[in-house]
């Protein structure tokens, strides 16, 4: 059996780590988790696997750190602005080092809004996204775009939606909102909530590094069932153990101006995410949390206890949707992985009831059915 | 005028031993505001590398930056703080007691309960006094819940589930924390420490029941369960690198629960039996003044740090107690140590079949088989 190396950019990261994890359960993939700092080390630490560390700023500290792999996938995320700029030095690294596949891991956020059904997997990202994470990402899949076919090192770029499962801020923060029965849906939750769990999308990526197709190119990748939110919802709510009336329906309108709609705002903003990368590279930890005392605001409002199951405060609590969360209540259509499977063949999905028992399994280890 | 005010005239001498990220990021700022007060001078910093040297020397002009411990010697009655990796905390608390010093050890106390045994019986020694950094002991919520738990507001305490996790971002400069060989442990030495120490404050001395960690071998534990039975309290201790639990302690008690949040200081919440919560007013105040009683509330974090200087110069001068001595610091890393020897393999049911059977099979401790 010839088993695969792929070096993982962002190994320490959330889908990067669970992917190492997954791959010590395979013989056919062997995977290095490429790091920046020591700390990202964290996440992997229990698997005791040896990892490579980078200057990612670097392309020669980079081709060091992807010699010998057969494979090299990007996971990070960190920096928005640096997606592009990111890729253009893995890119170089990847060729002088030899390695023949480059995985990009994108976003579904990159088309902005999915409702036009001419949207497909080739699509051109959305050039003037108001979602300056899914703008920078775009940007990053339009260069890479521009490489394709000029060598022999293929690229395939991966753009999953929304990544779920344990450990995922798409399962914390519903839970949370149950518990404190802050759970809004607007569009009455029928929009079409675009799942990928997190080890579908990992064996997605065993798919392509195990394929002989020699394809380069974009696709879409999600789980196979169609989920609305109310559904997705509804399942955590019953996994959690709280009555279903904990998930509050409102009808599409439009999103109203808040504190965190502000925030969200000030943040898609160029000017607005420099500075905000600014002030947290250079104020210091104290001066931080300083500010955070006299604006609360800023810390996220007062933390709240959950609720008992019988408590309710429906209807006392305001209606808060931020552009981010309104975008994706309204999403309409379901993103479909058949050219990722008439390329690199269909693998072996787990499906959402399995998947969400699982993810219920860790919620409850996790302390939040203590309530 | 008071006697202390009078023995003011000259600030207490102080050293540092071990100038990484501990120090920039927790001591530092503390430091520079006793020295401004005239309540402390720091005279000598002690550090192996010559980069994070040369960072203290510029915070500290005045103070001498060397690499090895020999400048201590005119500390006597002075005071050491220790900021050094845990495994060589014995050998530089005993070099500052030996010198006369007393000593503030960040903590833990000890990379192993022989070592911190080993600290107690030095400053027994050379009587000098021996404190751990345990700064969650100045949170409001955490002093309030304990002063409810004390008068019996909520009756008789059952149970307590307590959970901490997140992304670590501590701004290691090795990988050492995370290798057991190594460091020991994972993310239950690391957060342990801090919520163990304040358990044990509210709840009284615990014995583990079981550990189940999913460290593999030579790893070290991301996401790790204890269960504890403090002279009947049960606690279940959930505490993680790589992911972020309901974060915060659930108390429940035989007329009503307590809950507080990870992480802020004054958040406290109470619920009556059968009903719903309501947020407590949280009081706590400190010395904030080495000769006069003045006292205050943190505010953050990081205010703890001044606050347990404070006191630990009050203790010197005044003979007052220390924040936590080493007797105290030392009952976490106890646990902990009981909590290894015990461990087995987490319960991971969210993993696929091979997953869990591999996790079980390369479990850390072989002895779990």
């Amino acid at each position: 059996m010839t088993v695969k190396r792929i070096g993982i950019v962002g190994g320490g990261g959330f889908f990067g780590a669970r992917l190492v994890e997954m791959a010590q359960a395979r013989e056919d993939v062997e995977t290095i988790p490429v790091l920046r700092s020591f700390r990202s080390l964290a996440r992997i630490s229990k698997l005791n696997v040896p990892v490579r560390r980078a200057n990612t700023q670097d392309i020669a500290s980079l081709t060091e750190a992807f010699a010998g792999c057969d494979a090299v996938l990007n996971t990070t995320t960190g920096d928005w602005l640096g997606a592009q700029p990111d890729v253009e030095r893995f890119l170089p690294a990847a060729r002088q080092a030899g390695v023949r596949l480059f995985i990009h891991m994108s976003s579904a956020a990159v088309f902005g809004s999915v409702e036009n059904s001419a949207i497909n997997d080739d699509s051109k990202p959305d050039g003037a996204n108001w979602f300056l994470y899914a703008a920078e990402k775009g940007r990053a899949d339009e260069f890479l775009r521009a490489q394709m076919g000029k060598d022999s090192l293929r690229i395939v770029v991966l753009r999953p939606c929304l990544i779920w499962g344990p450990r995922s801020s798409w399962v914390t923060r519903p839970a949370n909102e149950l518990l404190m029965d802050r759970a809004w849906l607007t569009n009455n939750g029928e929009g079409i909530c675009n799942l990928c769990h997190i080890d579908n999308l990992a064996r997605y990526v065993f798919q392509v590094v195990k394929s002989t197709s020699q394809q380069s190119g974009f696709y879409n990748v999600a789980d196979t069932e169609t989920i609305t939110w109310l559904q997705y919802y509804e399942s955590l709510a019953a996994g959690l153990g709280l009555p279903l009336d904990r998930v509050h329906l409102s009808p599409s309108q439009p999103v109203r101006l808040s504190p965190a709609v502000a925030a969200e705002w000030f943040k898609s903003q160029r000017l607005g995410y420099y500075f905000a990368r600014w002030l947290i590279n250079r104020w210091s930890a104290e001066n931080k949390s300083l500010l955070k005392w006299h604006l609360p605001a800023l810390a996220g409002g007062d933390a709240a206890p959950p609720l008992n199951p019988s408590d309710s405060l429906a209807g006392q609590l305001p209606r808060k949707f931020t552009r981010e969360t309104w975008s994706a209540h309204h999403t309409h259509r379901k993103l479909s992985s058949d050219n990722f499977w008439r390329d690199f063949g269909r693998p072996q999905l787990t499906p959402f009831e399995e998947s969400m028992r699982g993810t219920i399994a860790w919620l409850r280890f996790a302390g939040y059915a203590d309530y | 005028m008071p006697i202390t005010e009078f023995l003011m005239d000259s600030p207490i001498k102080i050293a540092v031993i071990g100038c990484g990220a501990a120090f920039e990021n927790l001591y530092l700022k503390p430091l520079r505001r006793l020295e401004r007060r005239g309540w402390g001078k720091v005279t000598v910093m002690i550090e192996p590398n010559p980069q994070r040297r040369e960072v203290a020397q510029k915070k500290f002009p005045s103070a001498r930056a060397v690499a090895d411990g020999g400048m201590l010697s005119d500390l006597n009655s002075g005071l050491t703080i220790i900021t050094s990796p845990p495994p060589l905390h014995l050998e530089h608390t005993e070099q500052a007691m030996r010198a006369g010093s007393h000593v503030l050890c960040e903590k833990p106390i000890a990379h192993s309960v022989a070592a911190g045994r080993a600290m107690i019986a030095v400053s027994d020694k050379y009587k000098r006094l021996l404190a751990i950094g345990q700064t969650r002991r100045f949170y409001p919520c955490l002093v309030t819940a304990k002063q409810w738990i004390q008068t019996g507001r909520i009756g008789r305490v059952f149970s307590y589930g307590y959970h901490e996790g997140g992304a670590y971002l501590w701004p290691v400069a090795s990988d050492a924390p995370f290798r057991r060989s190594k460091s020991g442990g994972g993310a239950l030495l690391d957060k342990g420490v801090h919520a163990l120490d304040f358990l044990c404050w509210m709840f009284g001395g615990a014995e583990v029941v079981t550990h189940h960690d999913d460290s593999w071998e030579g790893g070290t534990e991301c996401a790790s369960e204890t269960l504890l039975d403090h002279s009947g309290v049960k606690g279940r201790l959930v505490l993680a690198w790589d992911q972020e639990p309901a974060n915060g302690c659930l108390i429940k008690g035989e007329t009503g629960d307590l809950w507080f949040p990870t992480g802020p200081l004054h958040d406290l919440f109470h619920r009556p039996k059968g009903k719903t919560w309501d947020r407590v007013e949280t009081r706590a105040e400190f010395h904030a003044d080495v000769t006069r009683d003045n006292r205050k509330a943190p505010r953050v974090y990081y205010d703890c740090f001044d606050l347990q200087l404070i006191q630990m110069l009050r203790a010197i001068r005044n003979q007052e107690a220390v924040p936590v001595d080493g007797r105290e610091g030392l009952i976490p890393i106890e646990i902990i140590e009981a909590a290894y020897e015990c461990a087995e393999p987490l319960h991971q049911p969210w993993l696929p079949n091979a997953e869990q059977k591999l996790a079980h099979d390369r479990h850390w401790n072989k002895r779990a088989d």
